[in-house]
């Protein structure tokens, strides 16, 4: 508990995730109370995404919990204090409390826009296809696509697919949005039509994880940044205080490295 | 040769060409659905499963189509099945072609990017449904070409189901011959008509590609990407 009273709404607890003999991510611990907005930095390899597909388990962790909302992700103890691993279908029930939007926006090639939303509260939620489209709508709307909404992904830039991607998590109503790099694939205009989005979202206080390049977004967004090296989580801070006097060596040399700390 | 003989004999060999089609279509299409079923269980069935579907696979591949079309032909009735020479006939093809359109359907069902099964699984979709709404409709498409081909291995194998005395072209173009002798003019009939089915069958399965299933292009005649002003 911190000192608003309130309460987590995410805990990763010593999570690592191996391939073969190699960590990933090691002893990873993390806690991200309701309507925070976290921001994840760190060189390529040093285990961003893996941390960030293993709270939704896209990955499974070799070991470590993952925690959200009053329920374990992937499992739940008994009483008697054994674990028991979700079958498929508890894990895909518990997934779509957990929005993500992907680097390479993975929007659903066969369909418009509009069906990319209002295929989960439809197929998932199974909301009335009036209902759905009228959310739909009111999504692409939020993030000013509603004159797209007939297009198939491949008609759309990639900085409008990314956006359909956001409304097709938001339409989940997720309680947690992680983001994985969104605009590392964009040129720097659709980046910007992209993070707009996003700082919107942030300001409504939706509760998000984003894993960026993009220091100027968490500079502004950010209630804390986390630097990750070499599959461990190396120090957090409220980027004010981390960009500007890391405590670890290593994100000083990570922030020199990118031009952020002199 | 003899033009008047050619068009005095072209309806027999026409109504024969009817069956084929109808052999080879219907063993087609039967085919896919077997081969949809039991490709989706190789993909994401329980594994106890794929030897099975893997076993059948190599048996259809291993063997003669005539040895399969005999079989069917001699088997069927001792298991107390009266099928007519037609009902054999499309029975005998659909098991040859399952073992085929497994193969085809797994690899188009294989083929679809990891990123689409991942957003379908952060939306939280299972995977039965997410292989009925996102993978098998954008794996239909791909399957066409191979499945095209397949009608056209079809179409030229029915030909060996004159063994078993279906009245299909070949058959009918034997027994032409057999009465007539006049071996030439029925050959070159023959080889058109098989040639303008298997022809006219491709170019429709083209047309279904482009037109149908063709989500990159198609639905929608504009293709410029209005883009925001600034
Ligand atoms: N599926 C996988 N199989 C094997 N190794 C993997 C796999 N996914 C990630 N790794 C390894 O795990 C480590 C962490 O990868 P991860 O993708 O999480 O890094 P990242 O911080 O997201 O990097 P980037 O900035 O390049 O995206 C890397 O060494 C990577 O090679
Ligand atoms: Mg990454």
């Amino acid at each position: 508990m911190n000192m608003n009273g309130a309460h987590p709404l995410l805990k990763v607890k010593n999570l690592t995730k191996k391939f073969g003999d190699h960590f990933a991510i090691k002893e990873a611990n993390l806690e991200v109370m309701r309507g925070e907005r976290v921001v994840l930095i760190g060189p390529s390899g040093s285990g961003k995404s893996t941390l960030l597909r293993c709270i939704n388990y896209l990955e499974v962790p070799t070991s470590g919990t993952v925690w959200l909302d009053g329920e374990y992700i992937g499992g739940r103890y008994n009483d008697d204090g054994s674990w028991v691993k979700d079958s498929p279908s508890q894990l895909t029930k518990k997934r779509q409390h957990i929005g993500m939007v992907f680097q390479s926006f993975n929007l659903f090639a066969h369909l418009s826009a509009l069906d990319n939303v209002t295929l989960g509260p439809r197929w998932v939620l199974n909301m009335p296809k009036k209902e759905a489209v009228e959310i739909a709508q009111q999504l692409l709307e939020k993030v000013h696509l509603e004159e797209h909404s007939h297009k198939l992904p491949a008609q759309l830039s990639g900085g409008q697919q990314q956006r359909v991607a956001i409304a097709r998590a938001l339409a989940m109503n997720p309680k947690l949005m992680l983001f994985d790099e969104p605009t590392s694939a964009l040129d720097p205009r659709l980046t910007n039509e992209v993070l707009d989005v996003m700082l919107e979202l942030a300001e409504e206080k939706m509760t998000m994880i984003v894993v960026t390049h993009e220091i100027g977004f968490a500079r502004e967004v950010a209630d804390v940044v986390f630097f990750l090296e070499e599959a461990t989580i190396v120090e957090s801070a409220p980027p004010a205080l981390l960009f500007s006097d890391p405590k670890d060596e290593r994100t000083r040399q990570f922030l020199v490295d990118c031009n952020i700390l002199k | 040769m003899d033009l008047n003989f050619m068009i005095q004999i072209l309806p027999r060999l026409l109504r024969a060409s009817l069956t084929t089609i109808q052999v080879s279509l219907l063993s087609l299409l039967l085919g896919t659905l077997f081969g949809l079923l039991m490709g989706m269980i190789r993909v994401l069935g329980p594994r106890f499963l794929h030897p099975f579907v893997n076993a059948y696979v190599t048996f259809v591949r291993g063997t003669p189509v005539a040895v399969q079309i005999y079989a069917a032909f001699f088997l069927l009735p001792r298991i107390g099945l009266n099928w007519s020479l037609f009902e054999i006939s499309v029975f005998a093809l659909t098991f040859n072609s399952v073992g085929y359109q497994i193969e085809i359907i797994r690899a188009a069902l294989q083929s679809i990017d990891k990123g689409q099964h991942e957003a379908a699984a952060a939306i939280g979709l299972g995977k039965w449904k997410a292989m009925w709404l996102i993978t098998l409709p954008q794996a239909a498409q791909r399957m066409i070409p191979p499945l095209t081909n397949e009608l056209a291995n079809l179409i030229k194998a029915s030909s060996v189901l004159s063994i078993i005395a279906l009245y299909e072209l070949t058959r009918a173009g034997e027994a032409i011959i057999a009465s007539t002798f006049r071996y030439a003019e029925v050959l070159i009939l023959m080889s058109i008509l098989y040639f303008l089915m298997i022809q006219s069958l491709t170019e429709g399965s083209n047309y279904l590609e482009k037109n149908v299933f063709n989500f990159r292009t198609s639905r929608i005649k504009t293709r410029k990407i209005k883009q925001p002003a600034g």
